[in-house]
């Protein structure tokens, strides 16, 4: 029975094991400074990529929402093909999930770049675009995020997700100009019962699989722009967004369907160092349309979003950061008028305590984020080994605590994990 | 102000000396000058950070850690003076593209080195869209797991260190370099070797409290590369527990005529294909 059960993960560790003697043979072969030109030069065409296990347990479980352990077993191809001082850039995953026994593809990127001038780069596909000085805040970030994914503890890169668009980025004297339009509009992969329980308002209860949260998915154009520079050591942006909420937060009342509710957004940021760390400030305007439609119920209405952040260096190789970011219902007269139970406003703080940078052996972090108005924090934590440049492992958790059942992070307090991921590089 | 007294103390008279200095690179007779510490080192770093107004060249590190354990780090860099250098040196961008290893590769880094202030680093994670901003208080931990610190890779500036002449050598100075700010980094002092003739470091030994040696980088190897004498192989060691990194520098150009545009955060997200 064990065996059945761990029988990909054996064929994985299997495989890393096959790849693992396998390069450490060719490093026996080489003395130190020859072994520089064994690296292979850079060609026109790379391939290269990943074999990864996920494997993650609920601390625990409640059967009402079918909860299982899953694991999930992932292998990456990535392609970079250079000509013509131009790239084109291929990324994909298949991955077989073993809680629902499905195999999934998903293109990430596919992508053509080029600079048609000195100083305007065109990017044009599956691409994945960010923005914005927020640690799992996202203000003038409008572009879609799988949540699910951070549930799920897949590697930080799933949380942002990938959208078919056309993105040219200018640069000017002053400032540098970066426009992008969405082919169609694209929600978050949020939380809908499939893996994780979430609230649900209709059910005025947190709910599981039996409950999962459809919504009506529109097909409409979006569009974003943002202006940035530098001052100095200062750097600034502005940011537009014209298209959606990326979350159902919107209801039909005649056919209870959930939709998307479309938003307009202008916000700014800068960020600098300061007394030897470095500081941020966001803030963002969201105008949510149709707010007064008495067949449409909105569970946002238009907001002030405003986020400040400073991160040090407290030990060497130990880093410290601190966000504080409040949303502030600015139309709250139609929740008023709508008798609505909603808050109105959330105040969130977050600390942040990480070791090690990019590359080093070891490296790791814990993560609160907690809400002193609402009463509810999020706890993330992970351990990070580097064995070697091809193989890693992550050993890490999630956990959800609150007082309410419908506030932002408390309604996932039946989701909290503990994982393990490993990953091998080829 | 200690500081601005002894910048004031160290640059009285000197200007007229670094200026001659400068006049004089790469020429016989230099040596015999006599030189105070300070501007044997703001000319050291002059050699060794400002060839030329710009350059380019390919790195590659294999690192080997106390139980000998080896790992590879491989990226294109380059370089430009973003003003004209003067004693001690001037405003410079740097810009670094990964290859190798797989998790990092296409990882680009971006330094707009200062000389009156802290230098501003950026790093590009591609797979997350992001431009994380590293602080200045970062400068001395490891660029990307190796021995190697991010200001070891784009220079310290002359004026953070008070030097003082240790041996004048027959073939080279030995220097000793106590930091103004001791809070700022993890050595109370360090020593360096300079070449009489070229004026290019060859060693540095970096001190503890207990006033071991700890870390030394060695430079082990130099060609001249179109007129300018530059390091090709560097060794850069952590004493206390055995560990290294081995750096190869490699098809370096001078000159090349690289652009600013090169060095911005466009670039970050997407570097230039005909330049990387």
């Amino acid at each position: 029975m064990l065996l059945k059960e761990y029988r990909y993960l054996m064929a994985f560790l299997f495989l890393f094991c096959c790849f693992e003697s396998l390069a450490n043979e060719v490093d026996d072969e080489f003395s130190e400074w020859d072994e520089f030109e064994s690296a292979e030069e850079q060609n026109d065409l790379e391939l290269y990529g990943f074999l990864e296990f996920l494997g993650s347990r609920f601390l625990d479980p409640e059967d009402r929402y079918s909860y299982k352990d899953y694991g999930i077993y992932t292998a990456r191809v990535s392609g970079d093909f250079t000509f013509d001082e131009s790239l084109f850039k291929l990324k994909a995953d298949v991955s077989y999930n073993d809680r629902f026994q499905e195999t999934d593809f998903e293109l990430r990127e596919a992508y053509y770049q080029k600079y048609v001038l000195d100083n305007l780069q065109v990017k044009l596909g599956r691409q994945v675009i960010s923005w914005g000085t927020g640690d799992q805040v996202f203000l003038n970030d409008l572009f879609p995020k799988n949540w699910r994914a951070l549930l799920l503890s897949q590697d930080i890169d799933y949380l942002k997700k990938p959208i078919n668009a056309l993105r040219l980025d200018g640069g000017f004297s002053y400032f540098n100009l970066d426009l992008v339009a969405i082919e169609s509009f694209e929600p978050d992969d949020y939380i809908n019962g499939e893996y994780f329980s979430y609230f649900n308002s209709e059910k005025s209860d947190v709910v599981g699989e039996n409950d999962i949260l459809h919504a009506e998915v529109n097909d409409k154009r979006e569009y974003a722009a943002r202006i940035y520079g530098n001052q100095g050591s200062v750097e600034w942006s502005l940011y537009f967004h014209d298209g959606y909420l990326k979350q159902p937060f919107g209801t039909e009342l005649s056919t209870s369907e959930r939709f998307f509710p479309a938003l307009n957004s202008f916000g700014a940021s800068i960020r600098a160092p300061l007394f030897g760390g470095l500081a941020n400030i966001e803030v963002s305007d969201y105008s949510v349309s149709d707010t007064e439609n008495q067949n449409k119920i909105h569970m946002i209405n238009s907001q002030l979003r405003a986020l400040a952040g400073y991160e040090f260096e407290i030990f060497p190789e130990v880093n410290f950061a601190t966000q504080l970011y409040v949303e502030k219902d600015s139309g709250s007269e139609v929740i008023d008028r709508l008798g609505l139970d909603i808050d109105k406003t959330r105040s969130q703080v977050s600390f942040k305590l990480s070791f090690g940078g990019l590359n080093d052996e070891y490296s790791g972090y814990i993560f609160i984020q907690a809400s002193p108005n609402q009463d509810d924090a999020y706890l993330q934590g992970n351990l990070q080994v580097r064995v070697n440049d091809r193989l890693r492992g992550v050993l890490g958790f999630n956990v959800f605590d609150g007082e309410r059942n419908n506030t932002k992070f408390s309604q996932f307090d039946y989701n909290d994990n503990i994982y393990l991921r490993v990953r091998y590089y080829w | 102000m200690p500081v601005n007294d002894l910048v004031k103390k160290v640059s009285t008279g000197i200007q007229l000396v670094a200026g001659l200095c400068l006049l004089s690179v790469g020429t016989a007779g230099y040596a015999n000058t006599p030189l105070d510490a300070q501007s044997i080192v703001n000319k050291s770093n002059l050699v060794a950070f400002y060839p030329g107004q710009d350059g380019r060249g390919s790195v590659k590190m294999l690192i080997v850690d106390e139980r000998g354990k080896k790992q590879r780090r491989q990226f294109s860099m380059v370089r430009r003076n973003a003003s004209e250098p003067g004693e001690f040196g001037g405003e410079q961008q740097f810009f670094v593209k990964f290859s190798r290893p797989r998790d990092i590769k296409n990882t680009t880094f971006r330094v707009e080195k200062h000389i009156d202030q802290d230098d501003d680093r950026w790093l590009y994670l591609p797979a997350l869209d992001l431009v994380k901003r590293i602080s200045a208080g970062d400068k001395r931990t490891s660029f990307m797991g190796t021995h190697l610190f991010y200001e070891d890779l784009t220079g310290r500036s002359p004026k953070e260190d008070v030097h003082v002449i240790l041996e004048d050598g027959k073939s080279f100075y030995k220097i000793k370099s106590t930091p103004k700010e001791p809070k700022q980094v993890e050595f109370t002092h360090y020593h360096v070797w300079v070449d009489k003739k070229t004026f290019m470091p060859t060693k540095f030994e970096y001190f503890d409290n207990t006033n071991q040696v700890y870390r030394t980088i060695e430079n082990v190897k130099f060609e001249n590369i179109e007129g300018y004498v530059t390091v090709t192989n560097q060794k850069v060691s952590d004493l206390r527990n055995g560990g290294y990194t081995l750096i190869k520098f490699q098809d370096i150009d001078y000159d090349v005529g690289v652009p600013s545009a090169v060095f911005s955060e466009k670039s970050l997200r997407s570097p230039s294909v005909k330049w990387f």
